[in-house]
């Protein structure tokens, strides 16, 4: 070794400042202008990772240019992907994409289906800025439904066939060229090949430069046979049979507009094209209720479009219903119903904001910043009281009474922000406070090899806060945490870690400082510490206490004096025959 | 008619946040890459400017900006080292092992012993060697006082030195 290790360290440095770092287009823009704004419901988040985890490792993510609707088409070439002619800022669109699945039915099983109904995807999933949201929306429709829509009720269903691949899509004179892998045209008889059209000609002829499209297999021309009964060029019109009584063309099913008043759009083949409906809240209170009339009824399809206004006092996902109300009995015929965004309306509330998740995770970011500083005056100044007779340092010990008590109202308030989020479905990220430990605790060679084999397993899961991991690893019949409560351990740990009760830096801490072996135990109950062992703090060794350094100190110490014992962290592992059980840990107290 | 004077003297929060993403942008991207590489530097860079965004009026002036940023980015790059870390172990359990090799052996036995330290040491020499921050701005992003931060640093030297030093570590 030539040089100091430090200078090692600098000379290793993996991206030195002279690395050309290029900012991507317009992200401050993106982040400054759209995303905060954007009131993306959890689903959306949850609908968001799972389509990251879903395309993870699906070749389209490789796709590099993406093309423009500005290219001219040419005559014989086929659509290309390749790098656009025209120059276009990349960006996220304001609105989302707007896809079409089929629906079964109904959903009062009065009208068999399939029908078709638009879904909206959230461009802010991507990864990527959008530079061509034509390509960007067909890509939405060839990954397929998330998890979940196909067992919602109605389902959600897509008839195009997995791994069905964009090769390429331009758009010249309101012709949507598509040339799609051979795998979307396989298998199948005309109906179904009929249906997988629609899905792609109702989503593209929804964006107003197109009206028609051209379908291509694989850079050639693809012509229909009769049985597919189509025309050529593709029109929405081709696909009339596939369209519910009643179809609500905006907002799209999971829409995360938000726009108050609502405004609904679509068509309707209805008697006297009256179509009722209502907006519900979240907790089914009617926001709205009403009627409108299509411009065509009673055998023809007419449009219809009503504004629905509503006063929500948060953000919350409430529900817009369609329906004929029945002539002959009142009854709701061709229902359709589509989970909707509600913005909270200004003036129904001063503190909640649109979405409830960036808000709490922004209340999370001060707590824990608040939290951090409390916790580090409170250990300065038990540091400065280390050693101090009790009679002296009132100043000090005042002042760590008000900070233990700020640190309690911190701690409160992120028990309410993890709780909401949880309750919120949300996905955030928990600290791990013991992965500052080393990743092998030392051996205790007194253990029997099974008590050895599972403390190991217990601290490394416990190190690395592998939520997956411990539940398996504990004694679930007889396992207690903390006292007088019961469920779920794992869960309690998670949300003490979010609070900064550090319960796995104990856990594990607890396991890598001496043992002892539990009096009175109908079997063998291996502890850690093994202060808790002992019949009493005092007849615990000097080297023992000390061992529980740093994790206590002479304040703690202190206490256990007053009391008589050790009531601190504990970990047991008992031995039963040859089998080891993980049978306590106990954080709460 | 624009103000052009009064909108230059009053920037607004955009402009104040385009202005801070320009300046910090390339070193908060290279915060990201030294820890995870890349790859991921770019979702966690934008991430801390999101979370910048937000806290804008939290922002403090230069020259304790980009501390502060590294302190935002210090937890990202924290919750996505963490969710590698479960990637690899599941990696692990499936047989699969992750394995860096280096061409120059001063700097893989340097990253090797780096690895071997805890994180609150890897850190902070990484502020220290990487992002070339004196103790006033290792504070800034630790949350601790420079007299603290020049501590720990010390420490960390000497604890990356004894790892350097141990034979196990030695090629």
């Amino acid at each position: 070794m030539s040089r100091d290790p430090f200078e090692n360290l600098r000379a290793a440095n993996p991206l030195p400042e002279d690395t050309p770092v290029h900012p991507p287009m317009n992200t401050a823009d993106r982040i400054a202008g759209v995303l905060p704004r954007r009131t993306w419901p959890t689903w959306a988040l949850a609908g968001g990772l799972a389509l990251v985890v879903l395309l993870g490792g699906g070749a389209w993510l490789l796709w590099a240019g993406g093309g423009t609707q500005d290219v001219v088409a040419t005559s014989t070439a086929p659509p290309t992907t390749s790098s656009p002619a025209t120059t276009i800022v990349p960006a996220f669109p304001e609105n989302d994409a707007v896809i079409y699945f089929f629906v079964e039915d109904d959903g009062t099983q009065v009208v068999p289906g399939p029908y078709l109904i638009p879904v909206a995807r959230p461009y802010a999933v991507l990864s990527h800025f959008v530079e061509d949201p034509v390509y960007e929306t067909l890509q939405f429709l060839l990954a397929s439904v998330y998890p979940g829509e196909a067992e919602a009720d109605p389902a959600l269903l897509s008839q195009i066939p997995e791994g069905s691949q964009l090769l390429g899509v331009r758009v010249a004179d309101g012709i949507a060229d598509v040339d799609l892998s051979v795998g979307f045209y396989a298998g199948g008889d005309g109906p179904d090949l009929r249906r997988r059209l629609a899905q792609v000609v109702l989503t593209l002829t929804r964006f107003p430069e197109i009206t028609a499209v051209q379908f291509w297999r694989g850079g050639q021309i693809v012509g229909f046979d009769e049985t597919v009964g189509v025309s050529y060029p593709t029109v929405a019109d081709d696909f009339a049979d596939f369209l519910p009584p009643i179809m609500i063309e905006s907002p799209v099913y999971w829409a995360s507009g938000g726009e108050n008043p609502l405004v609904v759009t679509g068509t309707a083949d209805v008697f006297e094209g009256t179509v009722s409906l209502e907006l519900l809240a979240e907790d089914g209170a009617i926001l709205w209720e009403g009627f409108t009339t299509a411009t065509c009824g009673t055998g023809c399809r007419g449009d219809f479009s009503v504004e629905t206004p509503y006063e929500v006092p948060e953000a919350q996902l409430g529900t817009l219903i369609a329906w004929e109300t029945s002539m002959e009995d009142g009854s709701r015929l061709y229902q359709r119903e589509h989970p909707v965004w509600l913005n909270a309306t200004p003036g129904t509330t001063t503190t909640t904001a649109a979405d409830p998740v960036a808000a709490l995770l922004s209340e999370r970011y001060d707590l824990d910043k608040a939290l951090d500083a409390a916790l580090e005056e409170l250990a300065q100044i038990d540091a400065q009281l280390a050693g101090l007779p009790l009679d002296q340092g009132t100043e000090l010990r005042t002042r760590a009474a008000e900070v233990d008590q700020y640190i309690g109202e911190l701690r409160e308030g992120l028990g309410r922000v993890y709780d909401e989020l949880v309750a919120l479905g949300a996905e955030f990220p928990i600290p791990c406070s013991a992965e500052v430990l080393g990743s092998e605790p030392e051996s205790q060679p007194d253990l029997p090899q099974a008590v050895t084999d599972l403390r190991h397993e217990v601290y490394e899961a416990a190190r690395a806060c592998d939520w997956e991991a411990l539940p398996g690893l504990l004694d679930a019949g007889t396992f207690s945490y903390s006292f007088g409560e019961d469920g779920d351990p794992v869960g309690s740990w998670q949300r003490l870690e979010f609070l900064h009760y550090e319960p796995m830096l104990y856990i594990a801490g607890m396991l890598i400082r001496p043992f002892g072996l539990l009096p009175d135990a109908e079997q063998p109950i291996f502890a850690w510490p093994s202060a808790h062992a002992y019949g009493s703090w005092e007849a615990v060794p000097q080297a023992h206490k000390e061992a529980l350094r740093p994790l206590y100190g002479d304040l703690d110490f202190g206490f256990f004096e007053e009391f008589g014992g050790y009531l601190g962290y504990r970990v047991g592992i008992t031995l039963d025959g040859d089998r080891a059980r993980w049978i306590y840990a106990i954080t709460g107290d | 008619m624009t103000d052009i004077r009064r909108q230059a003297a009053e920037p607004t929060p955009e402009e104040r946040f385009r202005s801070l993403f320009a300046r910090h942008y390339p070193a908060v991207f290279r915060y990201a890459g030294r820890r995870l590489g890349r790859e991921e530097a770019a979702d966690a860079a934008a991430e801390a400017f999101t979370v910048a965004w937000r806290k804008l009026s939290h922002v403090p002036v230069e020259p304790e900006t980009l501390p502060w940023l590294y302190g935002v980015a210090r937890r990202v790059v924290a919750n996505a080292e963490r969710g590698r870390r479960r990637r690899e172990r599941l990696a692990a359990r499936a047989g699969r092992t992750a394995t860096e090799t280096s061409a120059d052996p001063d700097r893989a036995g340097v990253l090797e012993a780096l690895a071997g330290l805890s994180a609150a040491d890897r850190e902070i020499l990484r502020l220290a060697a990487w992002e070339g921050l004196d103790p006033r701005g290792m504070g800034l992003v630790l949350g601790c006082s420079p007299n603290a931060a020049a501590i720990r640093l010390h420490r960390a030297r000497r604890r990356l030195e004894e790892a350097m030093n141990d034979p196990e570590g030695q090629p």
